[in-house]
């Protein structure tokens, strides 16, 4: 193939790249909607683009599918949704609309671009660390307030301790097999008995990612980070990462390291239990609606490492739905929440008392947003829950949907309390949400998107096994 | 869109049209118009039912492909009286509601009538996934109506109520997956035949069973019905008793039974031994009560107890005295629908006035109340199971089947008409008899016409199944006799 050719497969990338650039150096007020035009003209490059077949590009450092272009338009969907929640809250009108912001999220895009297409580990671990990158000072920002700054300081921490836990697991599967491209090393590992490197290679692995992505007992960080960055940063850490992360674990073990399956299930399926125990569990403690949501977060995790326990394509295709479905879940909480914020302070979980009395059509959306978080029908939460059980079942795994189901339940009791706060209870003091029309027409767009996927689901099952077919096809 | 498809979607999207319709007195109108309606269609189900041609009003199209699931509807004889008992119930509880909610009325008649969409729409599922998407969902307005417009310790009872039917269904979900990947379809009829071990059978038939004790409820997992009932608004109550445990028993008989014939023959004597503990030692706990809603809660519990055993001695029994006791323990589940949300509105007309369920507040009503008074016994006495009413036909049904497995078995069955005669006379005999001691019940308002419209409603039919209950043995008989048959189609080799 010629370098012509792979730069155009290249190019929605690119676009982000030189998008970012101009947005950094435009002024002030053209940031936001030079931002919006770059998304878009990355979506419209991917469109555009699209391959037939998965093709390999760049030496086979990179895959560009048509499969997991979906996804990066979600992913692009979902950063637009968030950054324009974000444009409500009061505090931004200083650093989180800045130039440096917007900057700072498309590169996160670039990022995740990056990581769904990566066939090989060091195009993996680059997408992951420009990402990561882009969070950490996205988290840092509002540099007068000092539990940001902490939450900052943490995350960049443990994040480079998960790197390295990741970087070194790497390394020892290079030094086994002596490729760091997944294809290769997925072929060799077939023919390869498993030895002590390799397991060593796995375990790192699994617990930078573990770590990464927030499953007990590697969760710690996660809760004094949602809680502790800006509204705006926390929203969108909440929302598209999410599914970037996915993907890393899918490219990382549904496809490189699936020979070794025997082995890393036992470790996935007591991070998926432990994790679902403990977010559930602790999640009812919390009073700050941050704090919440974050374990919330945590024990939706747990729910798609329990999908990848599975080890089969359906496990693999239940794990991206569920993901895309909690996706749009955080972002229209966060969403949500960003414009109980525009005006007043509202973190805790109180405040969402009354809110039926005085905007009824508000706590609706808020109904269906917990509702489809704890998974009861008539929202995409059921089919995602009802998804991993199937493949979890399928797999012979029982035991293990029992306790995940019953962990549901004690996760039913938070939603349920934000919906008896809401209806059952007089408000303490009166709501006082934005009145940006735009604004509350997307996050009820949101959460009827949900309603939506629940009464058409085919297409993003269809979406999601198709997505996780290429991972699994890619061998 | 089928006929049933109608009745499930009118009330949930006149529901919904309530909210933007805003204006109270129109929101009433319109909710008791959607509801009639719906009610109108499902006498329209039964003119044009055959009993003998099994499952009928059949609506079936593909609706995920990827899980098998179909968007499919149907009736038969055992669910079509429980359709029209819904849509009956459905009037009668916006009736009931017509001036109980204080605030928030549009959103309170939007939560019935898509309750009772959903409610239907759970006995016509003929599909498992959409039965449990219906049989879940209806939580949601539940838990609100007992949320929003209950009494002082509702958000107590709303989430308990949420929280342990949620915990029933979601292993009985994991059971209706472990179904759909061994038969590749979520068809309820397809289950039938499923061939299961026995070892499947009894996990599978204790899970569905939790998911269903929960509902119905069995003891011992019957404590949230208390406290949703005492704590749900009258209209609330009234749904709840008549019809959402009623969905316990028909999940029993649509999935249990059939599916796992095997366990349910080896664990019978389990499900026997707690309804029978439902019957006598709720009974007494019936008895104890000074709170009048408490006492028709566990009333149900109870009575409910009762349809259980009745389903479950089939094992014990010729098929001829099988026939007698399932075809007992389904009418009296309707009995049951009628008499309970009867005394419900009952004592919803007595709070309405003194704004207390203690007995002890009451007495005497007779005095100002005649037509109340007269109306309030013959209920209680329909709920002990009086001749020519319709508590009588499915109890000595079930007592005379009850009779062949065992005469021990039958007298403590049979408790269940004595203690209901002792707690439902107790009751009436200190609310309604005796000198009017309290000032306020001197000062009562007997009926009115829309109270007396109600009682009234209800009065006719547990008069007439009392009387001449063939028509509606008629229209079971037929599925009751397939449901034999597949309770009794062992699939394991287990048969005794």
């Amino acid at each position: 193939m010629s370098v012509a050719q792979e730069m155009i497969l290249m190019l929605p990338e690119i676009v982000l790249v030189v998008g970012a650039c101009f947005i950094l150096l435009c002024p002030r007020p053209l940031a936001w909607p030079l931002t919006m035009l770059t998304l878009a003209a990355a979506v419209g490059a991917m469109l555009a683009t699209a391959p037939d077949a998965p093709i390999l590009l760049m030496s086979g450092m990179f895959e560009r599918s048509a499969e997991v272009d979906v996804l990066r338009i979600l992913i692009c969907v979902l950063t637009v949704l968030v950054l324009r929640y974000a444009r409500g809250y009061p505090v931004s009108s200083d650093r989180l609309q800045s130039n440096e912001f917007y900057t700072l999220a498309t590169f996160g895009c670039v990022g995740m671009f990056l990581i769904s297409g990566a066939e090989h580990l060091v195009a993996l671990y680059m997408g992951l660390e420009i990402l990561a990158l882009s969070l950490y000072p996205m988290i840092a920002m509002v540099r007068d307030d000092g539990r940001a700054g902490e939450a900052a300081l943490k995350y960049f921490v443990l994040g480079a301790l998960a790197s390295g836990f990741l970087l070194y697991g790497m390394s020892l599967m290079y030094a086994a097999t002596g490729t760091l491209h997944i294809g290769e090393l997925a072929e060799r590992l077939g023919q390869m008995e498993t030895n002590r490197i390799l397991l060593l290679g796995t375990v790192f692995m699994l617990a930078g990612l573990a770590f990464k992505l927030g499953a007990t007992p590697f969760h710690m960080w996660l809760p004094d980070v949602y809680d502790g960055s800006s509204l705006p940063a926390a929203t969108y850490l909440s929302a598209a990462p999410k599914i970037a992360g996915l993907l890393l674990l899918l490219r990382l073990f549904g496809d490189g390291l699936m020979a070794l399956a025997a082995d890393w299930t036992t470790l996935m399926m007591a991070l998926a239990v432990l994790s679902l125990l403990l977010g559930n569990l602790v999640a009812i403690a919390q009073t700050r609606i941050r704090r919440m949501l974050a374990y919330s977060a945590i024990a939706h995790t747990g729910f798609v490492f329990l999908a990848l326990c599975a080890g089969s394509p359906k496990g693999m295709g239940s794990a991206v739905f569920y993901t895309l479905v909690y996706a749009l879940m955080a972002a229209g909480s966060f969403g949500m929440l960003l414009l109980l914020n525009a005006r007043t302070t509202a973190e805790d979980i109180k405040d969402f008392k009354g809110l039926n009395h005085s905007h009824p059509w508000l706590a609706i959306m808020v109904l269906i947003l917990m509702f489809s978080m704890a998974g009861v029908p008539l929202t995409a939460g059921f089919y995602a829950k009802l998804y991993v059980l199937q493949a979890v079942v399928e797999a012979g795994l029982w035991p293990l949907a029992v306790a995940a189901v019953l962990l549901t339940v004690v996760g039913a009791y938070y939603y349920l309390r934000i919906v008896w706060y809401m209806y059952f209870e007089e408000a303490e003091r009166p709501a006082e949400p934005g009145e940006d029309l735009t604004h509350v027409f997307l996050v009820s767009a949101n959460a009827l998107v949900l309603v939506v996927i629940f009464a058409v689901p085919q297409p993003w099952l269809e979406m999601s096994q198709r997505a996780a077919g290429v991972f699994v096809g890619g061998q | 869109m089928s006929l049933l498809g109608l009745m499930i979607w009118t009330p949930i999207a006149a529901g919904f049209a309530t909210l933007v319709l805003r204006d109270p007195a129109v929101v009433r109108r319109w909710s008791l118009a959607a509801s009639l309606f719906v009610f109108v269609l499902s006498l329209v189900a039964v003119a044009g039912f055959d009993p003998a041609a099994g499952y009928q009003w059949q609506y079936q199209t593909s609706w995920i492909p990827a899980f098998n699931i179909d968007y499919h509807l149907g009736v038969d004889g055992l669910s079509l009286p429980l359709v029209v008992l819904t849509a009956f119930i459905g009037v009668l509880a916006i009736l009931t509601g017509w001036n109980t909610a204080t605030r928030h009325i549009t959103q309170f008649f939007a939560a019935f009538l898509i309750l009772e969409g959903l409610l239907i729409g759970v006995f016509c599922a003929m599909d498992a996934a959409l039965f449990y998407v219906f049989f879940e969902a209806m939580l949601i307005p539940m838990f609100l109506i007992i949320g929003i417009w209950g009494s002082d310790n509702r958000v107590y009872a709303a989430v308990k109520f949420f929280l342990y039917t949620f915990l029933g269904s979601v292993l009985m979900l994991v059971a209706f997956v472990y179904l759909a990947l061994q038969s590749e379809s979520f068809r309820i009829t397809d289950w039938y035949a499923l061939p299961l071990s026995s070892l499947e059978q009894t996990w599978l038939f204790l899970a569905l069973l939790l998911g269903f004790a929960v509902k119905v409820p069995m003891w011992p997992v019957h404590t949230w019905l208390p406290d949703a009932h005492v704590e749900a608004p009258a209209a609330g109550s009234v749904v709840l008793a008549a019809v959402l445990l009623k969905i316990g028993g028909y999940g029993l008989l649509r999935f249990c039974l059939p599916v796992a014939p095997d366990a349910s023959l080896a664990l019978d004597g389990l499900v026997i031994g707690l309804s029978l503990i439902a019957v006598v030692y709720i009974g007494f706990t019936a008895l104890a009560q000074t709170d009048m809603k408490k006492l028709i809660a566990y009333s149900s519990i109870a009575h409910m107890g009762f349809v259980t055993l009745g389903l479950f001695i089939l094992y014990r029994l010729a098929t001829e005295t099988a026939m007698l006791s399932v075809s007992g323990a389904i009418v009296q589940m309707i009995s049951h629908g009628l008499v309970s949300a009867a005394l419900f509105v009952c004592v919803g007309v007595l709070y309405d006035r003194r704004h207390s369920r203690n007995i002890q507040d009451y007495g005497g009503v007779l005095e100002t109340m005649p037509v109340f008074g007269a109306l309030f016994v013959f209920f209680a006495l329909a709920n002990a199971g009086l001749p020519g009413t319709s508590g009588f036909v499915g109890e000595v049904m079930v007592i005379l089947a009850t009779f062949q497995a065992g005469w021990w078995l039958a007298v403590l069955a049979a408790m269940v008409v004595v203690l209901g005669a002792a707690y439902s006379l107790w009751m009436v005999r200190r609310v309604v008899f005796g000198p009017a001691e309290h000032a306020e019940v001197k000062a009562f308002q007997d009926l009115s016409g829309r109270e007396m419209l109600i009682l009234m409603a209800l009065a006719v039919p547990v008069l007439g199944v009392g009387l001449w209950p063939v028509p509606l043995l008629d229209l079971i008989e037929p599925s009751v006799v397939q449901l034999i048959d597949q309770a009794q189609a062992f699939k394991a080799g287990g048969a005794p």
